[in-house]
C-alpha cells in the first residue's frame, strides 16, 4: 500500500481501481520471481569475490590481442577515418516517403536523422524510419538471386527470366507487374518501360493497408483524378478525423504531426486548430484529441452520412439536392445524434477551414468524406495538386481473378508480400504455383517469395537510387549511402533489365530527371549537372509552382459510388477493427528487432500484437488482461491474449497488424498473430473490419511485455507526497542543484507546483522494506 | 588488460620514422593527416606513401612490399601499437588543437626505427596531464583546462 493518493498517481488502471499496486495484475510476483540472494551469506560472498578478483588479476597479466589497422590502399578524398559523413536520401519504410539524412561511417550507414530541407517531413522521421537502418543490417535478407531456392547468378536469371516472359507473350497469356500503389515517378516510369516492352502486360497494385488505395478511388469518382489529395492541418481550424490516425500511421503522420503541432502551438497562431477524433480503436490521433467520441467500425458510413446530411443541408453546393438524395439512403447511424448534431455544428463555423478526414478502407466512406469536405467548400485539402497519384493499375481483386481463371503467364511480385498480407493469402500461395513463371524481388524469401519460382532480391532503400513524390511542389531524390552488402539488384534495375534495356536504372533516372524534372525546377539554373549535383546533395529538388486547375466535383459519379449502401444489416458478435500500428504498419519490417522492441505509444505493449477490448467488454466475456482467447469468423480464426484497454468501442475487439509473420526471419517469425486473416473481402476488396465475430476464452494466460508497468515501487512507497508551505516550497529547487546531506543519500525533492505540493523521492528507511529489494 | 607499455610489434614493412620523420624531417601531419581533424590520426593510404618512394627508392626490398601491395589491391595490414580501451573515447583532433606535441603521448617517435609504445596509456596517466595542464597554463596567454570529467572520455 502506497502513501500516494491513487487518484493522482496511478500506473495501470488496475491500480486505479484496485488498492494494491500492480504487481499481481500481469503475473508477476515481484517477490516470488526475484526470490532474495538468501544462499549468498557474508562468507560466501567474500569467496566469490576473491575468486572473481583473482580471474581479473590473472587476465591483466596478458597483453592485449593482437589489432590490425588497415588502412584504404587509396583513401577517398571525402573519408576521414573516425569522422562521420551525412548523406541527404528520403526514406523508405512507407509510401510517406520523408526526407531523411544519414550518418554513414567508415561506408556503413549508421543512423537515420530527419533533412530538414524537406518541404514535408522538416526534419523530422517516424520509429520505422529509424529503425530503418537497422533492416540494412537484416541476416534474413537474400544474399543474392535464387531459382527454385538455390543460389544461381544474375545472368542465369535473367536468361530464365527473360525467356519466361517472351514464352508468356508468345503463347498470348497476360503478364502481371505487382507493385505497392505508391513507388515514385521514376519507379512508375520504369514499370511503364516494361509493360511497353510486353503487350500483354499490366500493373496491378497491392496494398496491404489499402486505404490510400480506398481514397484515390473515391477521388476517381468524386474528383476523376485517382489520387491521395494533400492534406493542409497547419491550415485547418477545425479537424474531424474518423478513424485515421494521421498523427500515428495515416498516410503522412510525419509530416502531418509538423502541421499539426504547429496548428496547436499554445503560443502560436490563435485560433487553435480544434481536433474531434471518432474512431473505435484508441489510436495517438485519438489520445490527441480535444473531443473524442467512441464509434463502432460498422457505423462509421452512417455517422459520415449523417454528418455529410448535416452539412449539405446547411449548404448550397451545386448538385445538393442530387447528393442529398444518395446520402438519405443510408440508414441511421447508432451514433448519438446530439454529438454529432455537435460536430456539424463545429465544422459549419469553419467551412473553408474545416477538414473532414477518414482512415476507412471502404471507398463508400472515403465518398462520403469527400461530399463532407466539398459541400464545406474546404481549402484545407486539395485533390488538384494531391500528395499522391497513383498510376493506373489493375486492382488485386482483378488480377485474382484472373490467376484463377488461368490466363496469367508469369507474374512479377515487386516488393509485395500478398501471401501474407492478404486474407486469402494461403489460396493467393497456391494460384501463384500455378503459374508458369513467377518472379519476386522481394528482399528475403518471404511468405510471398517462397511461392515463387524465381527470386531477384532487392536492394535495402540505403542501397539504391530512387525517388518520391511527396511534397506539393518538391521532389524528393534517394542515394545509396553504401555500397550493396549483398549481390543484390535493384527492382527498377531488374525491370530495366528484363524490358531490354541496357541503361543502369542510375542513368535512366538521370535522364528523366534532365528530362522532365529539369525543365520544371524551381531554381534550376544553367546546367543540368549542378542541379542534378545540387539536389543528391540536399535529397530533395524544389519545383516551379504549377497553377492549379481545381478539379470540379461530379455528381452523377458520386451519386453512383454511394449505390448499395442500404442499413447496415444487424449482425450479432462483436465487431474486429484491424488496425495499422505506430511500429510496425503492415509488418513489412518485422524482423528489426528495434522495431519489436518499441513500445506501443497507447498500449505500451512490446513484442507481439493482442486482443484490445475495453474494460466493459472484457467483463462481459469474463477476460481478464492476459488471459488468451479466440477471435473467430468460421474456420478464420487468430488466437492472442487480452489486454483492456480504455477508448475502444465497447463491441470491438481491435488486432494489430503486421505480426505473426512466418518468413520474415529469425526476430519476426511467430511473434503474435497474423491479423489479416480476419479481414473481410467486399467485392474484392480488403477491408480491414468485420462485424460478427466469436469471441472465446481458452484458457491459457499470457503474460503482456509492457512497459506502462515498468517502475514499480514494489510496495517500497518510493514516491511520497507532503504539502509544504511556499517558503519551503522555494527551497527545494536548491537542494536539488547543490545536494545536501539528505540528497547525497539518494533522496531528491521536486517542487511540482506553484505553492502546496513537494514529492519527495526517498530512500526506504525500514530494514524489512530494503530487504525487499 | 594490463599496461601495454614498452610494446613494440613487428610491422609487415619495416619502416623506419628514424628516417622519415627524424633524417628526413618529415611532419607527422603530413602522413596522419586525420589527427588534425578526427579523433584517429589514421596510418596513411599506401598511395600517400607511394607518393615519394616512387621517385626516390623503387628498388629497395621494403619498397616492393608496397608497390606490391598496389599492384595487388591487397591492403597492408599494420599491427596496431597505441591502443586505449573501447570503453574510453579519446579524440585526436581535441589535442592536436590545443598543442599537445605529439611526443608527449607517443615519446620520440622520430628516434624509433620500430614504434614503440612508450607511456603507460592509463587512465591515471592521463589525469596526470589533465591535471597539470591547467595550472602550467594558468598564466599563460592561451589558458588551458582540459576536463577531468568522468563522462568526457566514458560514456
Amino acid at each position: 500500500m502506497s502513501l500516494l493518493d491513487k487518484d493522482k498517481y496511478w500506473q495501470c488502471a488496475d491500480e486505479h481501481v484496485n488498492e494494491d499496486e500492480h504487481d499481481h495484475v500481469h503475473g508477476y510476483d515481484h517477490e516470488r520471481d526475484n526470490p532474495p540472494p538468501a544462499s549468498v551469506n557474508r562468507r560466501s560472498f567474500f569467496k566469490i569475490m576473491g575468486l572473481s578478483t583473482a580471474a581479473v588479476a590473472a587476465a591483466g597479466c596478458k597483453r592485449a590481442p593482437v589489432a590490425k589497422i588497415v588502412p584504404y590502399l587509396t583513401k577517398p578524398e571525402e573519408v576521414t577515418p573516425g569522422e562521420a559523413l551525412w548523406y541527404a536520401s528520403t526514406c523508405g519504410a512507407c509510401s510517406a516517403a520523408c526526407g531523411i539524412l544519414l550518418k554513414t561511417r567508415d561506408g556503413r550507414p549508421i543512423k537515420v536523422e530527419g533533412n530538414e530541407k524537406h518541404p514535408a517531413s522538416r526534419g523530422g522521421v517516424c520509429a520505422m524510419g529509424q529503425a530503418s537502418v537497422l533492416s540494412l543490417y537484416d541476416a534474413a535478407r537474400a544474399r543474392g538471386p535464387l531459382a527454385a531456392g538455390k543460389a544461381t547468378t544474375w545472368a542465369e536469371l535473367d536468361a530464365a527470366v527473360k525467356a519466361g516472359f517472351a514464352r508468356a507473350a508468345a503463347s498470348g497469356k497476360s503478364i502481371r507487374v505487382v507493385t505497392p500503389p505508391v513507388v515514385g515517378p521514376t519507379a512508375d516510369a520504369t514499370i511503364a518501360a516494361f509493360l511497353a516492352a510486353f503487350p500483354t502486360a499490366k500493373r496491378v497494385t497491392f496494398d496491404a493497408l489499402p486505404y490510400e488505395e480506398a481514397i484515390a478511388d473515391a477521388h476517381a469518382a468524386t474528383h476523376g483524378a485517382r489520387v491521395v489529395p494533400a492534406y493542409n492541418f497547419g491550415g485547418a481550424k477545425v479537424v474531424v478525423s474518423v478513424g485515421a490516425d494521421f498523427l500515428g500511421t495515416w498516410v503522412s503522420p510525419v509530416a502531418f504531426t509538423r502541421d499539426y503541432a504547429k496548428a496547436r502551438d499554445p503560443e502560436g497562431v490563435r485560433p487553435m486548430l480544434r481536433h474531434i477524433q471518432i474512431e473505435s480503436t484508441m489510436s495517438l490521433a485519438g489520445a490527441n484529441a480535444d473531443r473524442r467520441y467512441s464509434v463502432a467500425p460498422s457505423d462509421e458510413i452512417p455517422v459520415l452520412a449523417a454528418l455529410a446530411r448535416r452539412v449539405l443541408e446547411r449548404s448550397d453546393v451545386a448538385g445538393k439536392d442530387t447528393l442529398l438524395a444518395a446520402v438519405a439512403k443510408i440508414g441511421p447511424a447508432k451514433f448519438d445524434a446530439r454529438s454529432l448534431d455537435a460536430v456539424a455544428k463545429e465544422i459549419l463555423a469553419r467551412r473553408t477551414e474545416a477538414l473532414v478526414v477518414s482512415g476507412s478502407t471502404d471507398v463508400r466512406a472515403q465518398t462520403l468524406v469527400n461530399i463532407i469536405n466539398y459541400a464545406l467548400g474546404t481549402t484545407v485539402v486539395s485533390s488538384a495538386r494531391p500528395l499522391h497519384r497513383l498510376a493506373a493499375a489493375l486492382s488485386f481483386a482483378e488480377f485474382l481473378a484472373e490467376l484463377k481463371a488461368g490466363s496469367v503467364g508469369a507474374v512479377l511480385l515487386c516488393g509485395v508480400n500478398p501471401v501474407y498480407a492478404h486474407p486469402d493469402g494461403a489460396e493467393i500461395a497456391k494460384a501463384l504455383r500455378g503459374i508458369p513463371l513467377v518472379v519476386s524481388t522481394n528482399d528475403r524469401v518471404d511468405e510471398t517469395a517462397s511461392a515463387a519460382a524465381y527470386l531477384a532480391p532487392s536492394h535495402h532503400f540505403l542501397e539504391s537510387w530512387g525517388d518520391a513524390a511527396t511534397a506539393l511542389t518538391a521532389l524528393s531524390l534517394s542515394q545509396p549511402a553504401v555500397t550493396p552488402l549483398f549481390d543484390t539488384r535493384g527492382t527498377w534495375e531488374s525491370l530495366l533489365a528484363w524490358a531490354g534495356r541496357s541503361s543502369a536504372y542510375y542513368d535512366f533516372m538521370r535522364a528523366r530527371w534532365e528530362k522532365e524534372v529539369f525543365p520544371v525546377a524551381a531554381d534550376a539554373g544553367a546546367s543540368f549537372q549542378a542541379f542534378w549535383d545540387r539536389s543528391v546533395h540536399d535529397g530533395v529538388a524544389a519545383l516551379k509552382e504549377a497553377p492549379e486547375a481545381a478539379l470540379p466535383f461530379r455528381i452523377d459519379e458520386t451519386q453512383k459510388a454511394l449505390e448499395g449502401i442500404g442499413a447496415s444489416p444487424a449482425v450479432g458478435g462483436v465487431e474486429v477493427a484491424l488496425y495499422a500500428k505506430v511500429g510496425m504498419r503492415d509488418g513489412a519490417l518485422a524482423n528489426n528487432g528495434w522495431l519489436q522492441e518499441l513500445p506501443d505509444p497507447i498500449s505500451k505493449a512490446t513484442w507481439g500484437n493482442y486482443a484490445a477490448m475495453s474494460p466493459a467488454l472484457a467483463k462481459k466475456q469474463g477476460l481478464a488482461e492476459g488471459a488468451g482467447v479466440t477471435v473467430s469468423f468460421g474456420d478464420r480464426k487468430v488466437t492472442l491474449p487480452v489486454l483492456i484497454q480504455q477508448g475502444t468501442h465497447e463491441n470491438v475487439v481491435a488486432l494489430a497488424l503486421g505480426y505473426g509473420r512466418t518468413r520474415a526471419g529469425k526476430v519476426g517469425n511467430g511473434v503474435g498473430a497474423n491479423a489479416f486473416a480476419l479481414a473481410r473481402v467486399d467485392a474484392g476488396r480488403v477491408q480491414l473490419c468485420r462485424p460478427g465475430a466469436a469471441i472465446s476464452a481458452t484458457g491459457a494466460v499470457e503474460p503482456l511485455a509492457l512497459t506502462q508497468t515498468h517502475h514499480s515501487q514494489e510496495k517500497r512507497a518510493l514516491v511520497r507526497e507532503a504539502t509544504a508551505r511556499p517558503a519551503s516550497c522555494r527551497v527545494t529547487p536548491r537542494t536539488t542543484s547543490r545536494p545536501s546531506a539528505r540528497t547525497r543519500s539518494g533522496a531528491a525533492a521536486r517542487c511540482t507546483g506553484f505553492a502546496s505540493t513537494v514529492i519527495l523521492k526517498d530512500r526506504p528507511k525500514t530494514r524489512a522494506s530494503f530487504s525487499n529489494r | 588488460m594490463g599496461s601495454q607499455q614498452g610494446y613494440e610489434p613487428a610491422q609487415p614493412i619495416a619502416y623506419s620514422h628514424a628516417l622519415h620523420a627524424g633524417e628526413l624531417q618529415i611532419n607527422c601531419l603530413y602522413c596522419h593527416s586525420g589527427a588534425e581533424k578526427s579523433r584517429h590520426a589514421g596510418v596513411p593510404s599506401a598511395s600517400i606513401c607511394m607518393n615519394c618512394p616512387a621517385q626516390v627508392k623503387k628498388d629497395a626490398p621494403e619498397i616492393k612490399k608496397l608497390s606490391a601491395a598496389i599492384e595487388s589491391g591487397t591492403p597492408i595490414e599494420w599491427t596496431r601499437v597505441h591502443r586505449l580501451p573501447d570503453f574510453a573515447y579519446f579524440n585526436h583532433s581535441r589535442h592536436v588543437a590545443a598543442n599537445v606535441a605529439c611526443q608527449t603521448c607517443h615519446g620520440a617517435v622520430e628516434t624509433m626505427v620500430r614504434v614503440k609504445q612508450v607511456e603507460t596509456m592509463t587512465m591515471g596517466w592521463c589525469l596526470d596531464c589533465h591535471r597539470n595542464t591547467e595550472k602550467e597554463t594558468r598564466s599563460a596567454a592561451k589558458r588551458i583546462a582540459p576536463t577531468t570529467d568522468c563522462s568526457a572520455c566514458h560514456y
